[in-house]
This record gives structure tokens, sequence and C-alpha cells, in this order.
């Protein structure tokens, strides 16, 4: 299966009007889904691929060789492009310098390298976590002032 | 480096970190803060030109996962300038509190900066109750000149201070951490001996023994049957 036929495969996914299509064949698996938070609108003037499942495929993927098989999988998530900031310790997620202090970031916020993203508290340690990414906040992962592990991942960021 | 104002020190530290001004070790003090901060953003107030407030800026180089030694060494530093003038008084109040006969004298507030699970920089605010003598609304509490009935020379406590954090945070870029550590709890307030906590999440309160602290910083307590950690937020003393 080369990129054309995906690209014909997700025409016809969008046509058909499925929500999602799982695919199995020889050594490769690929998985189409609909980003269900912004539905595809169809008109007659709209481009037949629909935006949100451009995420499905990357095009820095190449999908003929057998060694992308796990990342094709995973297109199933919506966030394929997507960096997942990880907590570099275990502690107490904070958003904010304090109770009633703006939070550091939020959803949508452009960010730069070296931006405070947050605090993860231990042991009255206050550690202030910058990122390493320049991009945009998608999504926060937790709640405040919640308990985080290790590799817990705090935030998605778009990093394009 | 002396201001003789500034909203906090170790906001102050952090504006002068970002312009890569700073060499490792470097003090920043003052003679009054407007925007003094505890933990947490809890206000920390203190009369102008009475107290020590101050910032060192530290670059360990550290592992984020061995933050809890900064606070060893920080708070022993503290603690041993402390201990030159109230020999045998003094005690550490877990995770870092400074108490002279029960009352608490100073504290600490560390602040770590972390990029690619490394500690970039480490600031170390203390704040040290030094000639102030009225304390409205706080419990607990007491100052140099409360406890020796004259004023203190505020400078001679900050040298002292400078000299005990060196040394300690020295034997931490030395990677002497299991000495941090057996000092840390050979001055802890309570140490074997038994104490009474209250289990926030339950709400069902023990007695055990403390007997020192964990390598990530919690408390241990032995209960009869298992050593049992406990995270700073998981229990309150009583005491």
């Amino acid at each position: 299966m080369d990129i054309k036929d995906i690209q014909a495969l997700i025409k016809f996914v969008s046509r058909v009007g499925v929500d999602e299509v799982e695919l199995e064949k020889d050594n490769f698996k690929i998985s189409i889904k609909k980003n269900q938070a912004s539905p595809v609108t169809f008109s007659e003037n709209a481009a037949p691929i629909a935006q949100p499942i451009y995420q499905a495929v990357p095009a820095s993927q190449a999908p003929s060789e057998p060694s992308e098989v796990a990342s094709a999988k995973s297109t199933k998530e919506d966030n394929i492009n997507l960096v997942e900031f990880k907590s570099p310790m275990v502690g107490t997620f904070y958003r904010s310098p304090g109770p009633d202090k703006d939070t550091f970031v939020n959803v949508g916020d452009q960010i730069n390298v070296g931006s405070i993203l947050c605090i993860v508290e231990a042991m009255k340690l206050f550690n202030e976590i910058e990122s390493d990414v320049a991009g945009k906040i998608v999504k926060v992962l937790i709640d405040d002032a919640s308990p985080v592990e290790y590799g817990q991942p705090l935030f998605l960021i778009d990093p394009s | 480096m002396y201001l003789e104002e500034t909203s906090s020190t170790n906001s102050y530290a952090h504006r002068i970190i970002q312009n890569n001004l700073i060499t490792d070790g470097t003090l920043v003090f003052t003679d009054f803060q407007t925007k003094g901060v505890g933990q947490r953003g809890k206000p920390w107030q203190s009369e102008a030109r009475k107290n020590l407030l101050g910032s060192f800026i530290l670059k360990p180089r550290f592992d984020p996962l061995k933050g809890s030694f900064i606070n060893f060494a920080a708070t022993l530093g503290i603690f041993e300038a402390i201990n030159e003038y109230f020999s045998g008084r003094v005690k550490i109040k877990w995770p870092n509190d400074i108490l002279v006969d029960n009352l608490k004298i100073g504290g600490i507030l560390i602040e770590n900066v972390i990029v690619k699970e490394k500690i970039k920089f480490t600031v170390v605010g203390i704040g040290i109750n030094v000639n102030q003598t009225q304390f409205d609304g706080l419990e607990n509490v007491t100052s140099f000149s409360l406890l020796t009935g004259d004023p203190e020379r505020r400078e001679d406590i900050m040298n002292e201070i400078s000299n005990k954090l060196e040394e300690n945070y020295n034997s931490l870029l030395d990677g002497e951490l299991s000495y941090l550590k057996k000092r840390f709890e050979q001055n802890l307030k309570g140490i074997e001996q038994n104490i009474k906590y209250i289990d926030k999440k339950t709400g069902e309160q023990s007695t055990g023994k403390l007997v020192g602290v964990s390598d990530e910083g919690s408390l241990v307590i032995e209960n009869g049957k298992e050593a049992l950690h406990f995270t700073n937020g998981a229990i309150e003393i009583v005491n």
C-alpha cells in the first residue's frame, strides 16, 4: 500500500461518512478516525479531503516501511503530531505560582523554549518546569493541585 | 548584591538569571520586600531593615529526582549558622523550617527551574527573623533579639549563613549525599521519638517512631510493624 492508496482510502472514508476505519493487510495496519471534537462538514466547494483527517497520515511517515507499522497504528489517536510534555518528577502539579495567581499557560497559548509551564512541588521544593519545545498548548492533561507521577504526560503541545 | 527594597529576592533572582548575569553562589539580599512570598504564594511579612531576607542562586546541574538533597544541604546550612548562636537549642522541623526552643525563627523557600529533566538553577530564598520583636497574628515564632534581648548585627548572621551554606553546598556537589542526609536526620525535631500524626487522607491519628527521612525526602515513621513513608502533604504532625 503506498501513499496514493492511503489518500484514496481517506477520500473513500470521508465520502461514505463513517467515523472510523481500520484496515489490516499483510504486514501493515492503518486506522483512520475522524476528529470528533470538530466534525467534518461537507459542501459543494469543500476540498474532498477534510482537514482533520490529514492528521491521520503525516507526510513525514512512509507507510510502506514495515517499521512504520507501530506508528501507523497510533494514528488512532488524534494527537499524532503533538508532543506530550511529561513530568520530570513525582509531586503535586500546580498550574499557577499561587492560589490566586494567573495560570502559567492556557489552552491556545503560544509558548517558547524556556516558557514556564507549571510547578511540580515535591517535599516543599517548588520546581518550575520550563518547556524545551516551542508551539501551542493544545490540552492540559492534569487538574491543578493533583498528584503526578514521574513521566506522566502533563500537556499536549503542537510544535508546528 | 544588595537591594534596598525589592518585590521579593526570589523574583529578583529569577529575573537576573534569565539575563544570564549570574555565577553559581550569587547572593541577593534586601532590607525590605514589598511582595515577600513563602510557599505557594503565601505572603511572608517582614518589617523593613530588621530581618534577613535573601536568595542564594545555585547552579547544581542536578538530577531533579535527587532534589531533596538540595533541601537537606540548604536547610543544614541555615541550621548550622543559627546553631552557632543558640547551640543545642536549634532543630529542623521537617521538611525545612528552623526552630529555636521549638519556635520558628526562619523559613526557607527553595525554587528549582527544571528543563529537560535537569535542574538548571536553584534559588534558595531565606527569611530569618533577627530584630523584629512584634509578630501580629503569628504564633510560635521568635527572633534573634527576642531570644537574646539585644539587637543582633544582620551582616554577621548573613556571613555565617553564607559560609555554612557554601560548606554544605560543596558537600552536595562532591556527592556526599548520605553524609548530608545523616546530619539532616540527626537534627530533626522528634528524631528517634514517638510522634503523633494525623493521616490527612483518612483523618486518623496514629503514633509511631520517627526514624528519619528517605532519599526522596519523605518522613519515615515506624509503627511497630513496618516503616511508613509520608510526603509532606500526606500527614500533619501533632506535637
